[in-house]
């Protein structure tokens, strides 16, 4: 739908700041009641979830023309969709802010209003399939020596999808070398793409570049099919949001594969007794939920259809919209895994699961303001650290890789690990043999 | 129009570039009328445009008294007026006028103090509710939500608007919480009022020191048209529940388990004669914690996540509150000891058994939901969903600091005001014959608001204006003067109203006048410098 199709849903925002805030029942303390990054940044009105519905209806409208404040307003922030769960507490489907945030970007890359920082990402992307910009050639070298099968040359079960960051982030090779050891002291039958896996295009939508999903989700998608296998993994939150809501969006819903992220099939192997954690860990963690992995991760499927009325004037949508709250995330998948390892102490903080707070490194702001992803790092590593937690886990290498920067950045010391980094502790993997 | 260049040079020198702006996109988040309000009565023609208005000619940030005191003085200086704004939720928190300054207190966002000995808090304009209870039930006491939701200011409810929420039986209304006050006046001249203004701590409000909360606030407050409060004592209550609330359900139907020695009941009535009996008897033994009536169709809106799933119940018939149920009162029942509880819960019962009431017996899922609602109110949020556009989010109240004898009047009334419109295809919502909720508050008194939905179309504009004519046609048939309503009087509304009501609105212009002899806070939602050409009455129908 193109923005200007949103306009009732617009005209639905009552204002009522919520979008600001944690869900309204989850609001547990003076201190983490903002669950919007973008406003705690740039605090006029403009930054939150329903400011930025504002402007989408102005500009629509004709009342407000591009500036650099307000392109500012918009693209610092994460796409964390916050706004969508606590403005859905009160309105359900009948404002949808995160999803006229993304078709307020998509019309500005229409407008060619892009931030430059996004137009370098998208070149990168479109020369190198990817948008760190590293050769495509280079894509499996973090493999190297592991001896994986090519999942295009020979068939497996398990299609592993690395996705860009694990790719061509030298610093987090360790976590997704360690991912595939795991599954190969699982017995598991997996491969991967090598050197023709993708981009999955979803960052480059979030980002407004909606053509670049369409083309590289069908690509990706006919990628799995030539594959044959039964499972798509991937170790990247951010990927996995784009199979189970943006790949629907653009037409290309991956049906006929399961899609599968590392906390939830280290969780089954667990279960089916093919990976055991017995070596003590002993570490008090919390949990930080990846927004791509939780909220964005919920499966969704697009709506067509018509507002009806009832009652004389109740809205109800004909079909019943699927109405995504953000509660069919994986949540527990990683808190499983890390409650079965011996010695680890999981104490949760208060925003967790659908009203987590952001990393800030989402939707393309940490690369087009610094400033906005290391505030939002830190406050949410302030969090973590009151709740007496020795060290923060997530599952996802844009979040690792954001609190790690931070962290560098301000001075700091405070452990960050990948689950899978755990998980190999919990193996001796890393005494053994170290994940290299 | 644009600001004056040295008034910009100013505000951004005070401020510092990052806490001033005048682009038209961030403006638009101080214009857009979220929910229509009162002016749908008086102006038509505003009421749906949500750019229509006044558009600030910039937006800034203070941090704190010091610098609102300043910005104001800028103000002054320049001729320009100001609006402070907290969470901005509702159309009277928008600009009223052109040249304006809004002044967004995002920034003044502190829990001062909680004082647990002498129950109250001292809090700034961006503290919201939620985060101030959450912060309070740590230490065993509890403040006034109202019905607004969670995420209201209780600074701007307490000093600059008025509001009722479930627990009103136990923790009053906000005017009445409002104890000292830091108020930059329209000059900018900072006040302390009550005892803050003797540096004897912020407990009280009437002193010592100068107390002039009436002056500023009045019944229904000057909504941002008299000068900008920047910190209060604000009165909390006490909270017997010893262990933190956990939470049940899942997002958006969110309930609570029932904290030890709390117990929910849903009583219903066969007439408002035996309902209002059990009202007074419940005030007098005091044994509820928070008591509500609302319309019964709204209650299944709070249990179901979409309007379709509420609306697929509502015809399967298996919502558990239906309209049988609509003489009622949701109560929760809270004893600081076994023995309390058991005394209160005890005479509970027998009030409504021996009003010939009955209890419902609801769904544990079900109760959970409600009893969240009964402690830390989101209904209006969650109520909101059904359709944003109500006759005046309050629209033809029918009683605030009332006798309770008058409810049977009242419902009556709106029911029979209403039927006409809630017929297939009528003006309002279908939502159940009447539109109106009710509290035994404090408890010693009725407080009533009445909410209808109406959708956005001439047609249905036209057909609320008629039914709220109808109303106040009833009212003034019975009682002779509209003197019932003071939620009605908010900016211009009081030179229609006022002479009903002892002429408010001269006595308002002569304390505006006095205070702000510049005109420099938005006049729009209290009253004008000036006597307006005079207005009439809307025409009022005859009721029969």
């Amino acid at each position: 739908m193109a923005l200007s199709e949103y306009k009732q849903n617009m005209e639905q925002c009552a204002r009522c700041s919520c979008c600001k805030f944690v869900a309204p029942p989850y609001v547990e303390s003076y201190q983490y009641a903002i669950g919007c990054p973008s406003i705690g940044y740039g605090n006029f009105h403009a930054y939150s979830g329903g400011g930025k519905v504002i402007t989408s209806l102005a500009l629509t409208s004709g009342v407000i023309d591009y500036s650099e404040e307000m392109l500012k307003t918009v693209h610092a922030c994460s796409m964390c969709g916050n706004c969508a769960v606590s403005c859905k507490f009160n309105y359900a489907e009948k404002v949808e802010p995160l999803e006229i945030i993304r078709e307020l970007r998509c019309k500005i890359v229409e407008d060619g209003q892009s931030d430059p920082a996004h137009i370098q990402l998208i070149n990168y992307l479109k020369r190198e399939d990817n948008i760190f910009g590293g050769p495509k050639a280079d894509r499996s070298a973090w493999a190297e020596g592991l001896g994986i099968k090519d999942a295009l040359e020979e068939k497996a079960e398990v299609l592993l999808h690395v996705g860009c960051h694990y790719s061509y982030d030298e610093t987090l090779w360790p976590i997704i070398r360690g991912a595939a050891r795991l599954l190969q002291e699982a017995g598991v039958d997996f491969g991967i793409a090598k050197k023709e896996e993708i981009c999955c295009g979803g960052r480059a939508y979030e980002m407004g570049y909606r053509q670049e999903l369409a083309s590289y989700s069908e690509s990706l998608k006919g990628r799995v099919k030539e594959a044959g296998c039964k499972i798509l993994l991937t170790c990247c939150s951010d990927c996995y949001g784009s199979f189970q809501q943006l790949y629907p969006i653009a037409g290309q819903g991956l049906a006929d594969v399961e899609v599968l992220h590392i906390s939830q099939y280290l969780e089954r192997l667990t279960k089916e007794g093919k990976l055991s954690t017995g070596e003590k860990v002993p570490l008090r963690v919390t949990y930080h939920d990846p927004c791509h992995l939780g909220r964005l991760g919920e499966p969704s499927q697009p709506w067509h259809g018509t507002v009806k009325k009832v009652l004389n004037m109740m809205d109800v949508t004909d079909p019943p919209k699927d109405v995504s709250f953000g509660v069919g995330g994986v949540y527990d998948a990683p808190r499983s895994v890390l409650q079965g390892i011996p010695g680890v102490e999981l104490v949760e903080m208060e925003r967790i699961k659908e009203y987590s707070f952001c990393c800030g490194a989402g939707g393309g702001a940490k690369e087009a303001y610094p400033d906005f992803a290391l505030k939002t790092a830190l406050e949410r590593i302030e969090e973590a650290r009151s709740t007496g937690a020795e060290a923060l886990v997530t599952s996802c290498p844009w979040c690792v890789r954001n609190f790690r920067d931070a962290l560098e950045e301000s001075g700091q010391q405070f452990p960050v690990y990948d689950l899978v980094e755990l998980v190999l502790k919990g193996m001796g993997t890393v005494k053994k043999e170290g994940a290299q | 129009m644009n600001i004056d260049q040295n008034a910009y040079d100013a505000l951004q020198s005070l401020l510092g570039a990052e806490n001033i702006s005048v682009d038209p996109a961030v403006l638009m988040g101080y214009r857009f009328s979220g929910i229509t309000f009162i002016e749908s009565l008086v102006d038509r023609s505003a009421a749906f445009d949500p750019f229509g208005g006044p558009k600030p000619i910039a937006v800034v940030l203070p941090s704190c008294a010091e610098e609102v005191q300043e910005i104001v003085r800028i103000c002054n200086r320049y001729r320009i007026h100001c609006k402070a704004q907290s969470t901005g939720y509702g159309g009277h928190a928008m600009p009223g006028v052109e040249n304006v300054v809004m002044v967004d207190l995002r920034k003044m966002n502190r829990i001062v103090e909680i004082d647990e000995k002498n129950l109250y808090a001292v809090i700034e304009p961006y503290v919201t509710a939620h985060q101030l209870q959450s912060e309070v039930m740590k230490r065993g006491m509890n403040c006034h939500v109202i019905t607004a939701g969670g995420n209201h200011s209780p600074l701007a409810s307490a000093t600059s608007f008025q509001g009722q929420g479930p627990t009103g039986f136990t923790t009053s209304c906000n005017q009445r919480n409002l104890l000292g006050a830091e108020w930059v006046s329209p000059t900018g001249d900072l006040h302390r009022i009550g005892s803050p203004g003797s540096d004897a701590g912020w407990s009280c409000g009437d002193g010592p020191g100068p107390d002039f909360r009436g002056l500023l606030r009045g019944f229904t407050g000057a909504a941002g048209g008299l000068g900008i409060f920047t910190r209060i004592g604000y009165k909390l209550y006490p909270w017997p529940a010893k262990e933190k609330l956990k939470k049940t359900g899942k997002l958006p139907v969110v309930g609570v388990e029932t904290p030890e020695n709390y117990k929910f009941h849903f009583a219903y009535w066969e007439s408002w004669d035996e309902m209002t009996e059990a009202a007074y008897h419940i005030m007098e033994s005091e044994v509820a914690y928070s008591t509500v009536r609302i319309p019964q169709d709204w209650w299944g809106w709070f249990l179901t996540p979409t309007n379709n799933e509420f609306y697929r119940r509502f015809q399967d018939g298996t919502l558990p509150i239906t309209r049988e149920h609509g003489m009622h009162w949701a109560t929760l029942i809270a004893g600081r000891t076994k023995t309390d509880f058991e005394y209160k819960n005890k005479v509970f019962q027998k009030i409504v058994a021996d009003t010939n009431g009955k209890l419902l017996e609801l769904p544990a899922e079900d109760e959970a939901v409600l009893l969240l609602q009964m402690i830390s109110p989101m209904y209006t949020q969650r109520l909101m969903r059904a359709k944003k556009s109500a006759l005046g989010m309050g629209g033809p109240t029918l009683a605030q600091m009332e006798s309770m004898s008058l409810l049977k009047k009242l419902y009556e009334t709106d029911i029979d005001c209403m039927k006409e419109y809630v017929k297939p295809g009528g003006a309002l919502m279908a939502a159940g014959p009447d539109g109106t909720w009710a509290w035994p508050s404090e408890p010693r008194k009725l407080w009533t608001e009445s909410v209808h939905f109406l959708d956005e179309t001439p047609e249905s504009l036209a057909g609320a204006t008629e039914y709220a004519g109808k109303v106040l046609g009833s009212i003034m048939k019975d009682r002779g003067s509209l003197a019932f309503d003071q939620r009605l009087m908010i900016g211009g509304v009081n030179d229609i109203f006022g002479p009903q009501l002892g002429n408010v609105q001269d006595w308002m212009r002569k304390i505006k006048n006095a205070f702000d002899p510049r005109n420099v806070s938005d006049h729009s939602t209290y009253i004008s410098p000036e006597p307006p050409p005079p207005m009439p009455m809307p025409p009022v129908p005859e009721f029969k």
